[in-house]
């Protein structure tokens, strides 16, 4: 079994192999790049003092991330900003497919060319803000899986979930994003 | 990583909402042969879940694709220098471990 010094790396190397997925994280909860590239600051800041305590169970990007969460956590109190609850009402799965099953806005066909949507600037500036219209609880649960691709268990270790309570908050997050991005992007174009 | 079995006879009368749960669920685990074969059922008779079901595998593989280089998804590399300066004075003067 590896032990956890050699797990945890070389403290050097942590802004070079996790910097970015941290500085996303950040980005996604708080919206504001100067704070997320403070946080990522203090984030890592904090992990080297902290290194001792690093239990060696989930991986350093796990463990960084985290750190950071906490005090993100701290960031939106001090802002008045309220984490949870409420504010997920408008993305209940019935604000996107009723009971009946009717799609309120029904997927249309988007093209089966991922490269070329891939190198769209344009393309990405409105993914942006569609990630950034989702309630902060889906956003991150989004996040993480999506662009950071960590694995279930990862994830649900970070929020402190259950993999039923992830499940539902993907859900949730890939219809609204969904129909965020036919609304602005694929309607919009074509 | 239990979750509530399936019903079989969900195979011919999954609703929507239940569908896209379903499918969601596929892009982050393993599903069982009864929820596969009530998406196929499902997918085959709805368009809207089809199409929901390819707009996921896309979104997924345009961000697999796009090495995070656009909107922001990377620190910039002024950032990255004023970063790692703040972690090299810490590193050089280790303070005492909390």
């Amino acid at each position: 079994m590896p032990n956890k010094d050699s797990k945890l790396g070389e403290p050097a190397n942590w802004l070079a192999d996790h910097g970015d997925s941290l500085y996303r994280y950040a980005l996604g909860q708080l919206r504001d790049h100067q704070v997320a590239e403070d946080l990522v600051q203090e984030t890592l800041l904090a992990a080297l003092k902290a290194r001792n305590s690093y239990s060696g169970q989930a991986s350093v990007r796990t463990w960084l991330i985290g750190i950071m969460r906490r005090k993100a956590v701290d960031e939106f109190r001090r802002r008045g900003r309220q984490v949870d609850a409420k504010q997920n009402d408008a993305t209940a799965i019935e604000s996107f497919i009723d009971a009946r099953g009717k799609w309120k806005f029904a997927p249309r066909a988007w093209g089966s060319d991922p490269s070329q949507l891939a190198e769209n600037q344009e393309f990405w500036a409105v993914f942006a803000n569609c990630r950034g219209q989702l309630p902060p609880t889906l956003a991150e649960a989004f996040g993480l899986r999506e662009l950071e691709s960590l694995d279930i268990a990862e994830i649900c270790n970070i929020l402190e979930i259950t993999a039923t309570n992830l499940s539902v908050r993907l859900h949730r997050a890939r219809l609204a994003l969904r129909q965020c991005l036919e609304k602005h992007w694929f309607t919009a174009r074509h | 990583m239990a979750r509530p079995r399936l019903p079989v006879w969900k195979i011919l009368s999954l609703r929507c909402d239940e569908a896209t749960l379903l499918i969601s669920l596929s892009l982050d685990e393993e599903l069982t042969r009864t929820e596969r074969m009530a998406i196929a059922v499902h997918t085959f008779l709805c368009r809207s879940c089809k199409l929901f079901r390819r707009q996921m595998r896309l979104l997924r593989e345009t961000i697999g694709l796009s090495e995070h280089t656009h909107a922001g998804f990377s620190l910039s590399p002024e950032a990255r220098a004023r970063i790692k300066k703040a972690l090299d004075g810490s590193s050089a003067s280790p303070e005492a471990k909390s």
